[in-house]
């Protein structure tokens, strides 16, 4: 029936997809807008907190997202053996920059810091985020949906400006 | 009781109503001497309680009539410019504008919102678009605007615009101030004292828990800081150290229509020639 050259061919073919498949696994991609898959996991410790990467998360209003030049501070000698991670040097190879997908955008009228929730109001980030500690691939949706009855609630709550322009701008 | 500058005027109200704002304006840069000369040994005072009055002080001696506040507000508040069509229908946006001469006067007057304390503009809004924050500024909120223009009949110093058409600006989108929404077709809009840079100020002083100084303030929004001859202060008038409340408690300050009863929070300096 089938040639034995054919049966090879098509075992081949079946182990390279579980191998592609495994290898998925191991690095896996999420949202492939990013520039490179990074997982928040794997990076956050002790020593690394969001606000390594995230530095405008306590004091500004943005968050903002880490450049390149802030992977480099451990990245200029290879880290771990994910066969994504030689690809962080394969950047500055190329004179390229990283320029970071943004997910949580509210309305253009709206005014939101950073600074006033983490810093003054202590508040942590898995209060309004969901929790990137255990988030392995890039997040392909925003975890904030928020209404202003959302904002207001918990601002009446917690005695927080209800000032419109508090908010809008 | 000490007399603040913001505390109701009885010597304005007698002044009789003139016919429109350049008379006013006239008026009261030049005809009314004898009311400020009075009005000078009024010592300046906070007002009750710690609550702030964010005011502008404008010195007409100083002002150079350059313009440079007028394109500054512009950029900084995002404001379109006029196409040919809109100013041909005498139809553009100025936050900060230049008045006429007043007779009397050397030349025009720069004024914004006069962030009045009985603002009339506020009463005449059916929705709440418009109020009077705790601070004393009065705000509008384009997303809740309907466009109606009430409060563009109710103001008597004609500081609101309305947007007869979508705005477009020469060049990208991109280098529109992030701080400041865009108001589209169908809304009015209004100097706000450039409540963004406020609001970024008071936030930034809790943050580096450093108190917010006078001087932080003096210049802070954009007229007062473009302003090349420094004839823009701002800052608390509810301060008596502040420089604001030193400058309004002047023999030169000056209201512009004082009849109407709105008490202004943006104060003139007549000129003394
Ligand atoms: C090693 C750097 C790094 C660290 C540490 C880090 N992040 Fe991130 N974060 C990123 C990058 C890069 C992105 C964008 C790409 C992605 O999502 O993988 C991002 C995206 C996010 C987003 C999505 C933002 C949006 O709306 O687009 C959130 C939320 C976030 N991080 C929260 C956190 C929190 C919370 C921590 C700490 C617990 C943290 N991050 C630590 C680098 C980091
Ligand atoms: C504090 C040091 C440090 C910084 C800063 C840092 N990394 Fe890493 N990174 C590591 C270490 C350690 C590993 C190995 C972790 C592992 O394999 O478990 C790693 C692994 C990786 C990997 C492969 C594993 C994965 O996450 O998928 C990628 C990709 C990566 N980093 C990208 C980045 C990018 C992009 C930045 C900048 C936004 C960055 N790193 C900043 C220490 C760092
Ligand atoms: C009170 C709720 C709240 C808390 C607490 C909060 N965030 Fe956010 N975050 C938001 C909202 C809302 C947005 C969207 C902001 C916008 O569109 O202006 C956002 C956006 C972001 C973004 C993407 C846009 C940007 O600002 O750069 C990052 C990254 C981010 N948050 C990280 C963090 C980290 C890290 C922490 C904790 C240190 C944190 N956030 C705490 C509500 C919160
Ligand atoms: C879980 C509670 C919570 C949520 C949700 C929340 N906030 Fe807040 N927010 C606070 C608290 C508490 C403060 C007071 C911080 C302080 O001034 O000490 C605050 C302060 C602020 C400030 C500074 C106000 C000032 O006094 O100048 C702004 C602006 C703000 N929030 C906007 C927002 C917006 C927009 C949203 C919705 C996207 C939001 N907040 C959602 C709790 C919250
Ligand atoms: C604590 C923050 C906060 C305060 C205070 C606040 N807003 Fe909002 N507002 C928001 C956010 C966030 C949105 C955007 C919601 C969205 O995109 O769906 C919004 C949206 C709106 C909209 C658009 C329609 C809608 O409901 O989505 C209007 C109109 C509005 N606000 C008016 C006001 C007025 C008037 C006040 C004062 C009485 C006010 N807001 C106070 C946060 C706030």
């Amino acid at each position: 029936m089938s040639h034995p050259r054919g049966r090879i061919v098509l075992l081949v073919a079946v182990v390279a997809s579980f191998a592609g498949m495994a290898g998925a696994r191991r690095s896996p991609a999420g949202d492939t807008r990013q520039p490179l898959p990074m997982s928040h996991k794997r990076h956050i410790t002790k020593d690394m907190k969001c606000r390594a990467c995230h530095q405008g998360v306590e004091g500004e209003a943005m968050a903002s997202f880490p450049t390149l030049a802030d992977c480099m501070d451990c990245h200029k000698t290879p880290q771990g053996k994910e066969p994504a991670e030689p690809e962080v040097r394969a950047f500055v190879a190329r004179g390229q920059d990283l320029t970071w997908v943004r997910l949580n955008r509210l309305a253009g009228h709206v005014y939101f810091s950073h600074a006033a929730h983490v810093t003054l109001a202590s508040m942590k980030c898995e209060e309004c985020h969901r929790d990137m500690k255990a988030v392995d691939q890039a997040p392909t949706e925003p975890d904030i949906h928020a209404q202003m009855s959302d904002c207001v609630a918990c601002h009446r709550s917690k005695h927080a400006s209800l000032d419109c322009l508090a908010c809008h701008k | 009781m000490k007399r603040g500058p913001l505390d109701d005027d009885v010597r304005d109200s007698r002044r009789k109503l003139l016919a429109g704002l350049a008379a006013s304006a006239a008026g009261a840069l030049a005809g009314c001497t004898r009311a400020m000369a009075a009005q000078s040994t009024a010592p300046v005072a906070a007002t009750s309680g710690s609550r702030r009055r964010w005011g502008l002080v404008i010195d007409l001696d100083r002002c150079a009539r350059c313009g440079g506040c007028v394109v500054a507000c512009q950029q900084e508040n995002n404001v379109a410019p006029a196409g040919s069509d809109a100013a041909a229908r005498m139809r553009p946006i100025h936050w900060m504008d230049f008045l006429p001469a007043a007779p009397g006067s050397s030349s025009a007057t720069p004024i914004p919102c006069m962030h009045c304390e009985d603002p009339p503009c506020v009463k005449v809004c059916p929705v709440g678009a418009t109020y009077k924050t705790e601070e004393g500024i009065t705000a509008q909120i384009w997303e809740r605007c309907i466009g109606c223009r009430y409060c563009m009949v109710a103001c008597p110093y004609a500081r609101r615009y309305f947007n007869w058409s979508e705005p477009r600006w020469p060049g990208d989108v991109s280098s529109l101030n992030p701080d400041v929404a865009p108001r589209p077709r169908g809304v009015v809009e209004k100097c706000t004292l450039c409540h963004h840079r406020i609001r970024a100020a008071l936030e930034r002083a809790r943050v580096d828990e450093e108190p917010l100084t006078d001087e932080t303030l003096r210049r802070l929004p954009a007229c007062a800081q473009s302003c090349p001859t420094l004839a823009i202060t701002f800052g608390d008038l509810a301060d008596p150290e502040s420089e604001v409340a030193r400058l309004a408690a002047s023999p030169r300050a000056v209201r512009l229509l004082p009849e109407a009863g709105t008490r202004p929070k943006v104060i003139y300096l007549r000129e003394t020639k």
